[in-house]
């Protein structure tokens, strides 16, 4: 059996045979990885057109507030996540103002991609609204956060006495993808939540991660799981929605 | 016990020793997180002055996390040597840094004084040290270590062969092993990140990798980085392991946040010992460590995050090691936040570890939302091979599919060892120019290296490359 070299480049994505110049990679292919870091670092420090996804919602008739986190810059975002867990004090007041009680808040935030969100968040929302009007869920207005950190959907939905918190938020992005979506859903939203009390669906984006349909069938098992044993985490652990994000992830080749 | 210092008339107090290390701690971002760093950089230099006049042997008084409390303090005290700090028990800390640089202090002298240094003790000379320093002491350190390869020879730079792949794809795995085997990675070991901590997956993982090494007799080690529990019970089921492998940290509760404990180790590092399976040695241990990790898991006791990890090489030491490595810039910017913070992180974890006996490696890498890029990985790459690291990663185009952050390539480490010319490992070195992948008498590659796909794979894994 014969294989030639380049055919190792179809087994796997990873940047095997690039070639050499001396002992050096080519420049063809420093070219390549040059224009996928770029593409990833951007995204970190892209900002997020918060107004611009205000407007897109209300449009579909959401009723929508936008808070601050404690954190003024990306490198504050950056080197002291803590603070991006936190709702800032004007924040806080205008949310205990509200005051209702709501089975689910949804927190949407850039996190480490804003364009992850502005990508793919408004389809994601289409497909969760589909499974939610099926539903006599009582949602709050969306919550907008930029500069958010996953910790925040504890200090949101306890604010807003929420069963169920869900932030759906923009994703570390590495070289292969910059632009994926993750949501993380927490039962009894207050602050000092640990993580492990968390359910997270991860990888949504399009064409190559998870689509929107898909995970907003994910995030609707695990919501209806959670209202109903009141329960997340590590405690809420579903096969069945295992084997559909296994089945989704098979290697097309 | 308090320390003081006055700089023109302004005087400077620290409230313990953990206090004092933190605040003489070169910046960064970890140690501001943890809100332990000096509040300006004149403080820092006061509490470097401090930490210049303490006497060794006060670091076996003053305890930076309690005795009665931490076993890994434990392990520090009881494992102490007298008879090896004898000859510097009478240094301060300050110069403990001048005996360390002077000519009398050689490979030999270092090595006899090992078992007689504490990880504290050495990470505050280091936060005494600039970058030469780093350089000048850790190039005095020789620690050799072997399994089927030797690693840590004079002249010798080997690498770690990562294939990581995100569905742990067995083509796609070999596929990168195949790549980094014709550009002569893979003498440290040849290590796989399973995307799936599912034992039946990594059994697969660990019969390819076996196969794969006995079709082309290839004289390195293999291993699965899953958790030590796991390997345990795949041991218990005759599973090929050549090396136990596991995170670890500078506290017993950091420990346990990675599901560790000393006597968990031992009963591996015992288990791996019985199935025998090196040839020209029996270290059998492979250990990962990175500053901030027990800040992250809020078990750093207030100590600052580079004398953390230095206690984590106490841990190390005791299961004396294959290989130590210290994935310097991967937890991310909240504890390294740029390339200037990975590249002192990077080089006083290879000196420290060193100096404390283990054969350190080092994981040169950043992730995108760190403030440093491949130009940073250059740098601390050459430094670190200056310095005789003994092994880096090698993974295909730096670019790691699985775990997204970049770290070096295969090229890299051709480039290191090019250019100061260094050698894998000598196994390692014969067995590529046995395949006709290099060329010897020129200490480079062949060109082109098909020879791995053109002869010996026919039926390979049960024809997993049949198409």
């Amino acid at each position: 059996m014969s294989k030639s070299l380049k055919q190792l480049q179809l087994w796997t994505k990873a940047r095997v045979v690039l070639g050499h110049s001396g002992n050096s990679i080519r420049t063809q292919e420093i070219l390549k990885f040059n224009y996928a870091c770029s593409r990833a670092r951007d995204a970190v420090h892209a900002v997020w057109n918060v107004n611009s996804t205000r407007m897109d919602l209300e449009a579909m008739g959401e009723q929508v507030i936008v808070v601050t986190s404690h954190v003024l810059s990306r490198t504050d975002y950056l080197k002291q996540p803590a603070l991006g867990g936190r709702l800032s004090e004007e924040s806080r007041v205008v949310l205990e103002k509200i005051n209702k009680d709501y089975d689910v808040v949804f927190i949407v935030s850039d996190g480490l991609s804003a364009i992850a969100v502005e990508k793919h968040f408004l389809p994601l929302w289409s497909k969760i609204k589909e499974r939610l009007l099926q539903t006599n869920l009582r949602l709050s207005p969306v919550v907008l956060a930029p500069f958010s950190r996953v910790a925040l959907s504890d200090d949101v939905g306890f604010y807003l006495k929420a069963k169920v918190s869900v932030i759906i938020i923009g994703e570390r992005p590495g070289l292969t993808a910059s632009d994926s979506l993750g949501i993380y859903l927490t039962y009894g939203p207050k602050p000092g939540n640990l993580d492990c009390a968390r359910n997270c669906i991860s990888n949504i984006r399009t064409p190559d991660g998870l689509s929107s349909k898909l995970g907003a069938e994910k995030l609707n098992f695990l919501l209806t799981e959670s209202l109903k044993r009141e329960i997340s985490g590590i405690a809420l652990k579903e096969e069945t929605i295992e084997t559909l994000f296994i089945s989704h992830n098979l290697p097309s080749k | 016990m308090t320390y003081r210092w006055t700089l023109n008339q302004e005087t400077f107090l620290f409230n313990d020793l953990k206090t004092l290390l933190a605040k003489a701690t070169p910046e960064r971002s970890s140690d501001s997180l943890a809100g332990i760093s000096a509040v300006s950089e004149r403080e820092r230099v006061a509490a470097q002055y401090a930490l210049a006049d303490i006497p060794l042997n006060h670091f076996l008084n003053e305890l930076v996390i309690p005795y009665e409390s931490d076993e890994v303090t434990r392990l520090i005290i009881d494992s102490h040597d007298h008879a090896s700090f004898a000859p510097i028990a009478h240094l301060t800390v300050g110069e403990f840094r001048d005996w360390l640089l002077s000519y009398e202090v050689t490979s030999e002298v270092l090595e006899n004084i090992r078992n007689g240094i504490t990880p504290e003790m050495v990470a505050a000379v280091s936060k005494l040290m600039r970058i030469q320093d780093l350089i000048s002491v850790a190039s005095k350190c020789r620690v050799i270590t072997s399994f089927r390869s030797t690693i840590g020879l004079p002249g010798r730079f080997s690498t770690r062969l990562q294939p990581n792949h995100p569905t742990d794809d067995l083509k796609g795995i070999l596929a990168s092993i195949l790549d980094g085997l014709m550009l002569g990675s893979g003498d440290a070991v040849i290590g796989i990140n399973p995307a799936s901590d599912n034992p039946t997956n990594i059994l697969c993982l660990l019969n390819m990798l076996d196969e794969l090494r006995m079709r082309f007799e290839i004289p390195t080690q293999s291993c699965i980085l899953t958790h030590i529990t796991t390997t345990l019970q795949l041991m218990e089921n005759n599973a090929p392991i050549d090396l136990v492998f596991q995170s670890i940290a500078g506290s017993e509760k950091a420990n346990a946040a990675f599901g560790v404990s000393l006597s968990l180790i031992k009963e591996a590092h015992a288990a791996v010992n019985s199935l025998n399976r090196g040839t020209v040695g029996h270290n059998t241990m492979y250990f990962e460590t990175g500053q901030g990790s027990a800040l992250s898991s809020n078990a750093h006791h207030g100590v600052d995050a580079q004398t953390m990890e230095a206690r984590a090489y106490a841990v190390a030491r005791q299961f004396k090691p294959l290989l130590v490595n210290s994935v310097v810039g991967f937890i991310g910017p909240e504890y390294l936040f740029n390339g200037k913070q990975i590249i002192r992180a990077g080089l006083e974890d290879h000196f420290c570890g060193k100096l404390l006996g283990l054969p350190m490696g080092c994981d040169v890498c950043y992730t995108n939302h760190a403030d440093a890029d491949q130009n940073d990985v250059d740098v601390l790459l050459t430094l670190l091979g200056v310095a005789g690291c003994n092994f880096i990663m090698g993974v295909p185009g730096a670019d790691d599919i699985m775990l997204n952050y970049q770290s070096t390539s295969f090229h890299d480490a051709l480039y290191i060892r090019a250019l100061l010319g260094l050698r894998p490992a000598p196994e390692f070195e014969a067995w590529l120019i046995k395949m006709k992948l290099w060329d010897s008498s020129k200490n480079r590659l062949n060109d082109p290296g098909h020879i791995l796909l053109t002869n010996g794979l026919s039926g390979f894994h049960g024809g997993l490359l049949n198409e």
